[in-house]
């Protein structure tokens, strides 16, 4: 009796699913829209079989084809292509199964990490870098720039370089900032480096023109003084004005002791 | 403290381009203040400043180039406290600044010895005695409400660089004194050093030639500087150089007091 119970249940369960397993037609080759394959697929109920006329047709949605475990049904090998929009793995999946059709080459390049940097960007990157790095120990070397900035710029590129070596390193980083393209995550990087090093610019520059305002007082300072010291005032006219300057640093003397 | 009765007063003629005016700057202060040394500071004339200011028998520091009016300033108190003056006066060297008001200036400082570390010429404290152009006096008086509240106390005119201040005054401005526009944030400077502040009627000359050194398309960049210095001057921790007792607060019951004799002395 239990078992035949469990089998109604099992029937009951099967029954209605099965009822309801239905094929659908697709008639438009657009990407999105109604009657696409794209629509079809998340209209589709579990198990239904999706139809497909003579064309090309781009697979969207991959991932609700899988989950649905949809049938793909041709009008042939030669009449029906189905190109994958993305890897092209969820025509490989075995809840998917396709009938009648052929399968295109993905759209997108199958890629291990799906990395930003392909390999030959990798290669000028990596030859950019080493020759920044080569140019600013050239720079070090005739001693036309100070090791302590050749320091920053060396460190710069060094994390140039490591983001060209490091393949993954990017993805993480931008994964890691909430940005889609790993390339727009390098641009937000050097950007935001760039902008801290001139900052740092101003800041050396400030305290240069500190310094050399500094300087300007004093060697005006030490000119005045050396001149009332000999009395002579190289622009006045000789008489009146060592006359003035001298007995103001004689009251000088007299008073500082 | 020496015996000696006669404060140390030095007037500190800032100038520059000014062959025409500063020699007439000059012989007035030497008439109207006489006991006053006259320290010009010619800040990269291209012109006979220095020369003129030389004839009329004044003290004259050449700058090598132009520092602007902050540098220039400052090349007179470091001038004032190596030459150990006890009073130190700007008087511009474009005219503008009457010396007639030298000595009443001095008796505000001196007699306030205990009350005042600065004593500084306001245009607004009654009639200015000229117009003095709409877009001058409305940044004057966003500035004059700006440190009002932050001095609590009254600055009708923070734009003038008509002052005389004493010892500590001399010591703090040759240490460390603002660039460009430099008035307005010295007034702070002053403030946050706990100097006081004393304010006295003058009326000016009309620039020399009707120039400023503030023309229209500067102002707007002029207040905004202005108002960012101020506003970072409330945060930032100047060193108190006065003091020589080497703490971190300011001794405000000490100093005062001894500056007191020294000024009344």
């Amino acid at each position: 009796m239990r078992r035949l119970a469990a089998l109604l249940v099992a029937l009951a369960l099967i029954v209605p699913t099965a009822a309801r397993a239905a094929t659908l037609e697709v008639t438009s080759t657009q990407e999105s829209g109604p009657d696409s394959l794209g629509a079809a697929i998340l209209e589709a109920e579990t198990g239904d079989t999706i139809e497909l006329g003579p064309g090309e047709f781009l697979l969207t949605n991959g991932e609700y084809l899988v989950a649905k475990g949809l049938t793909l049904r041709g009008a042939g090998a030669d009449a029906t292509t189905i190109i994958p929009s993305g890897a092209g793995d969820a025509l490989e999946d075995p809840a998917v199964t396709v009938v009648d059709a052929t399968e295109a080459e993905p759209l997108q390049a199958e890629d291990e990490g799906s990395s930003g940097l392909e390999t030959k960007v990798q290669i000028v990157a990596l030859i950019g870098t080493l020759a920044l790095f080569v140019l600013v120990l050239d720079l070090v070397r005739r001693r036309r720039l100070a090791e302590r900035y050749a320091l920053l710029w060396m460190f710069a590129s060094a994390a140039l370089l490591v983001l060209a070596v490091w393949r993954g390193g990017l993805d993480v980083i931008a994964n890691a900032m909430g940005v889609e393209e790993p390339a727009n995550a390098i641009f937000i990087l050097a950007f935001g480096v760039a902008f801290l090093l001139l900052l740092n610019f101003s800041v050396v520059t400030t305290r240069l023109s500190e310094e050399t305002k500094i300087l300007a007082q004093e060697s005006a300072r030490l000119e005045q003084e050396l001149r009332a010291a000999r009395g002579e005032t190289p622009h006045g006219n000789g008489a009146s004005a060592p006359a003035a300057e001298q007995p103001e640093r004689e009251r000088s003397d007299a008073h500082g002791s | 403290m020496p015996a000696s009765t006669e404060l140390r007063k030095l007037a500190i003629v800032p100038a520059y381009n000014e062959e025409g005016m500063v020699g007439r700057v000059v012989r007035d202060i030497a008439r109207l203040a006489p006991r006053f040394d006259v320290l010009v500071v010619d800040d990269g004339s291209t012109d006979a400043t220095a020369a003129e200011a030389e004839a009329e028998g004044a003290a004259v520091i050449r700058h090598p180039y132009n520092l602007g009016i902050g540098g220039a300033v400052q090349s007179g108190y470091k001038y004032a406290l190596r030459g150990d003056y006890d009073v130190a006066v700007q008087v511009d060297g474009d005219g503008q600044h009457k010396p007639e008001y030298l000595p009443e200036m001095l008796a505000a400082l001196k007699t306030s010895g205990d009350e005042a570390d600065m004593v500084y010429g306001s245009r607004f404290r009654g009639d200015p005695g000229y117009r003095v152009p709409l877009g001058r006096r409305v940044g004057n008086m966003i500035f004059s409400v700006v440190l009002t509240a932050i001095t609590r106390q009254r600055i009708t005119d923070p734009t003038s660089g008509f002052r005389m201040t004493n010892r500590r005054g001399i010591e703090l401005f040759a240490r460390d004194y603002p660039h460009d526009y430099p008035e307005v944030e010295a007034l702070l400077m002053l403030h946050a050093h706990r100097l006081r502040i004393h304010e006295v009627h003058v009326r000016m000359n009309a620039r020399g030639f009707g120039r400023s050194s503030i023309d229209y398309p500067r102002s707007a960049y002029y207040m905004l500087k202005v108002l960012l210095a101020l506003f970072v001057g409330l945060f930032r921790r100047r060193p108190t150089p006065v003091e020589a007792t080497g703490e971190d607060e300011p001794g405000i019951g000490a100093a005062p007091i001894a500056d007191g004799e020294r000024i009344q002395s």
